[in-house]
């Protein structure tokens, strides 16, 4: 373990990672309970193109891609809102649509493919000094936002109707949700990668459901979750020498499973 | 003293139109029985009052610092997996008073202790919603509702789920916030079950059919003029053979 801090890019990896991963666990919950859980993987979708582009522009793919991921999160809501789309059709169609272009953009730039695979399934090897700061300042502003506004995020979560006669700017809160959402796969796409990012947003969550008795108590588990199956995670694929994003999620599902099971003896 | 005024209220949906030319007022004290049958406009006519659901023309007045306690409509799926402790849920009842950053007072904490408590639930504060039963459930939601002392609270059918014997006690609950002054809009399919309780009868049908006293009601020429065909219908089921 002392070895592996010996490395920059490890401590630059956990550091990033577990940034990442308290965020996409604090959100998590908000997303997962309003049956939201999928639009982290529709906008994962969405920045594998719009790193594409910015690879064929010749762009920086993160601050390229965090308004374009944010514009996309915004298109899901406004199509589930006035296009009578079902939340969970409107990721579908933005999803498809995204992968097909980033296809096709990859197609077009042969020169870029190794690149992308890193997007598309992380590389902590790769991960750039000014990365680190990108991530850990706006890391740490969604954490200041989410602990400002996380009374109006539980009464949108709970209920939206009761939030609505209670006065709350339910619109304007969703599409807050969906802005820390787009900011939180760009930045964690460099650790996990496109296919897996979703995964550091749904799996803390879920696990956390299965012990918690409260709404306060689920951020905790979710948080402490996340931020341990990062650490063991990066360290597994650091000591054998496997996939980080891979890792991180397989620790992930144990977290989940253990928890499962305790919850069906308690039961 | 009137609360609620609503004059000449229309609501659509789409091009359909839900309730045409509703008008009535509310004074403090009443007890309302809000029936018709199923798509009658009952749940439209409180969300469109609670500015859930907008209103195609007329008007909906509340009078200076009247304010509105709302009781939706028990959400047994969401309930039952959601986790969020009995203390959290009626806490929530107080963000519509809070400006930024809503922070829980001392003097809140105190309001959620007496409101548990007068509801008989401060013994399940620290227990989660979905560990309770439906009428415990509803009792939160009750407290949720009443935590933030409306003038006017508004019930959509809180009760349809609940055993008889918790209903009874329900009932005898929102009797006792009548008698201390609550003037309360009960949304309800089941008039007879409620009888005893309200003062007024609001009969919808996508339009006001009657509104007025509960002991007018069952006599009025209106409403015999609306049921005479059922009552025939009823007859001849009967004595036609």
């Amino acid at each position: 373990m002392i070895d592996m801090l010996q490395h920059g890019f490890m401590v630059r990896a956990l550091l990033v990672g577990s940034l990442i991963g308290i965020s996409a666990a604090l959100l998590g919950p908000f997303l997962v309970l309003r049956r939201y859980a999928m639009i982290g993987d529709g906008l994962a979708h969405v920045s594998f193109a719009s790193v594409s582009i910015a690879l064929l522009l010749g762009a920086q793919p993160l601050i390229f891609s965090i308004p374009l991921v944010i514009l996309a999160s915004f298109g899901i809501l406004r199509l589930s809102e006035t296009a009578d789309v079902y939340g969970d059709a409107a990721i579908g169609l933005m999803s498809s649509f995204a992968v097909a272009l980033g296809v096709l953009l990859a197609s077009l730039g042969k020169g870029f493919s190794v690149d992308l695979y890193s997007y598309l399934f992380g590389s902590i090897l790769v991960i750039k000094q000014e990365e680190v700061w990108l991530t850990i300042g706006l890391t740490l502003i969604m954490l200041v936002l989410i602990a400002a506004f996380y009374r109006d995020l539980f009464a949108l979560t709970y209920d939206e109707e009761y939030a609505i006669t209670q006065k709350l700017p339910t619109r304007r809160l969703n599409y807050f949700i969906s802005t820390l959402t787009a900011v939180t796969i760009v930045l964690g796409i460099r650790i996990v990668g496109t296919m897996l990012i979703s995964s550091m947003i749904i799996f803390p969550a879920v696990t956390a459901l299965q012990l918690a008795g409260s709404f306060r108590l689920t951020f905790v588990y979710s948080s402490v979750v996340a931020l341990v199956s990062v650490v063991i995670g990066i360290s597994l694929s650091y000591i054998y020498n496997l996939p980080t994003g891979a890792s991180i999620v397989l620790v992930n599902a144990v977290f989940f499973l253990l928890a499962f099971v305790i919850r069906r003896i308690r039961a | 003293m009137k609360q609620l005024t609503v004059e000449e209220l229309s609501v659509n949906y789409g091009r359909y139109t839900v309730l045409r030319d509703i008008s009535f007022t509310i004074e403090k004290g009443d007890f309302v029985g809000i029936v018709g049958p199923n798509g009658s406009g009952k749940t439209t006519l409180i969300k469109t009052i609670l500015g859930l659901h907008p209103a195609a023309g007329g008007s909906i007045t509340l009078s200076e610092g009247i304010r509105l306690g709302y009781l939706p409509q028990l959400n047994a799926r969401r309930d039952r997996t959601f986790p969020a402790s009995v203390y959290e849920i009626v806490a929530l009842g107080l963000l519509g008073d809070k400006k930024f950053p809503k922070h829980i007072s001392r003097k809140d904490k105190a309001l959620i202790r007496s409101t548990l408590a007068e509801m008989e639930i401060e013994n399940l504060k620290h227990r989660r919603i979905g560990d309770l039963s439906g009428g415990q459930q509803q009792r939160v939601l009750l407290a949720r509702s009443l935590v933030s002392r409306p003038d006017i609270l508004i019930l959509d059918e809180p009760t349809s789920a609940l055993d008889p014997s918790i209903r009874d006690s329900y009932f005898q609950l929102l009797a006792e916030l009548n008698r201390q002054g609550m003037t309360i809009l009960f949304v309800t399919h089941d008039i007879a079950s409620i009888g005893s309780l309200v003062n007024k009868v609001m009969y919808l049908d996508r339009e006001l059919i009657f509104f007025g006293d509960y002991e007018v009601f069952a006599h009025s020429d209106k409403m015999t003029a609306y049921f005479g065909h059922v009552h025939e219908h009823v007859d001849c089921e009967v004595d036609c053979d």
